[in-house]
């Protein structure tokens, strides 16, 4: 019973650090539509998921910590996420940020994401997805692409928005004078 | 021949009059067109619909009830901003001249004009009457920098166009704000 119980106990350990260690199909299909679509070769990967109970018991556990009332207000807010990061070879071209830029754009149009800011400045690359479908305040998901120089960092996260607007346009009032966003903190 | 030519001229006919029934559905939406990023120049693209506006009204309802409001009539805010190249300068500049050549003289107004050195603006709106602004178009060629194109699309009383301008401090909603309420 013991020896079941150990080995039950070792095989959830393992799938936990296996789940930890491997990506949704998003983050699979923009990374292949960089590295095997584009034949952009990558120096390193890093490929972590934060899956949703880790991050509830990530969240108790800081709830003891004496960390900033921002940092938990974060914290809060933060549900699950996919994070892939890639150090590519080389820096890329800017035709192949171009190229970079329509693939994922094309690859995730076709997993119902839509594409909602893109920034293409110098060696940077930002974009910005939502899902297609009607998005629920408390359990909002976004996919972000961004690429600087030779590093490639694709971020697939899910949660609840209000308390992250809450900090951000309170610190976007407080910097650049807006009313309207300096009083949605105020309380 | 006039026989052969009719089914033809019947599909011309209804794919006409479907793409003028898709533009009517959203009076003050315009078709900028697809813009791809070329060279080393910049390029921005901010493509906000409904399901996200209404999602940031929900938001805000709890504490700026007035901005939900505003946003609530707000379908659509799209910007682009297109670093001029080699590659591209005509043609944006030409693209440019075309929406503000589809703009005048139609139900769009021109309201505000500024040509001042290199920098030329263009801003239109589309009025439903005299109770709502159904479309702001802006249009600026910022010398041989860059080309941006802006268009919001919603139902906004002429009077929440300047409240949206100084509740986000955006200088040119500010100005048209100022515009309308010359009009009235």
């Amino acid at each position: 019973m013991l020896a079941a119980l150990c080995l039950l106990g070792v095989g959830l350990i393992g799938l936990v650090v296996y789940r930890t260690l491997t990506v949704g199909g998003d983050i699979r299909a923009a990374r292949s539509a960089v590295l095997k679509d584009l034949n952009i070769k990558c120096a390193s990967k890093v490929e972590v998921t934060a899956h949703p109970l880790l991050v509830h018991l990530v969240r108790f556990g800081l709830s003891f910590a004496p960390i900033e009332p921002e940092a938990q207000l974060a914290m809060k807010a933060f549900r699950g996420a996919e994070v892939g990061v890639y150090q590519l070879r080389s820096s890329l071209g800017a035709s192949e940020r171009r190229a970079v830029f329509s693939q994922i754009d094309q690859r995730l149009a076709g997993r119902g994401w839509e594409r909602t800011v893109a920034v293409l400045d110098g060696d940077d690359l930002v974009m910005v997805f939502t899902p297609e479908k009607e998005l629920d305040l408390d359990d909002v998901a976004a996919f972000v692409v961004v690429l600087n120089g030779h590093d490639l960092v694709l971020v697939s996260g899910r949660g609840d928005l209000e308390p992250i607007v809450e900090l951000v346009t309170g610190k976007m009032g407080e910097h650049f004078s807006l009313p309207a966003f300096a009083s949605l903190n105020r309380n | 021949m006039k026989l052969r030519l009719l089914p033809v001229i019947a599909l011309g006919a209804s794919l006409l009059t479907g793409s003028l029934l898709a533009d009517a559905k959203t009076p003050g939406m315009i078709d900028f067109g697809k813009f791809t990023p070329t060279g080393d120049g910049q390029f921005v693209e901010v493509d906000i619909k409904s399901n996200l506006i209404n999602m940031v009204a929900r938001l805000a309802e709890k504490q700026e009830p007035e901005v939900a409001k505003l946003l609530r009539g707000i379908t659509a805010v799209r910007v682009n901003v297109v670093g001029l190249t080699d590659e591209n300068r005509s043609e944006m500049k030409e693209r440019v001249a075309s929406v503000r050549s589809q703009l005048t003289g139609g139900e769009w107004e021109r309201v505000v004009t500024v040509k001042e050195r290199d920098q030329d603006v263009g801003v239109f709106i589309k009025l439903r009457g005299e109770e709502a602004v159904e479309g702001v178009v802006v249009t600026v060629i910022n010398g041989d920098k860059e080309a941006v194109f802006v268009n919001v699309v919603g139902d906004i009383k002429p009077e929440q166009i300047a409240k949206i301008g100084e509740s986000f401090n955006i200088e040119p909603l500010k100005e048209i704000g100022r515009k309308l309420e010359e009009k009235h």
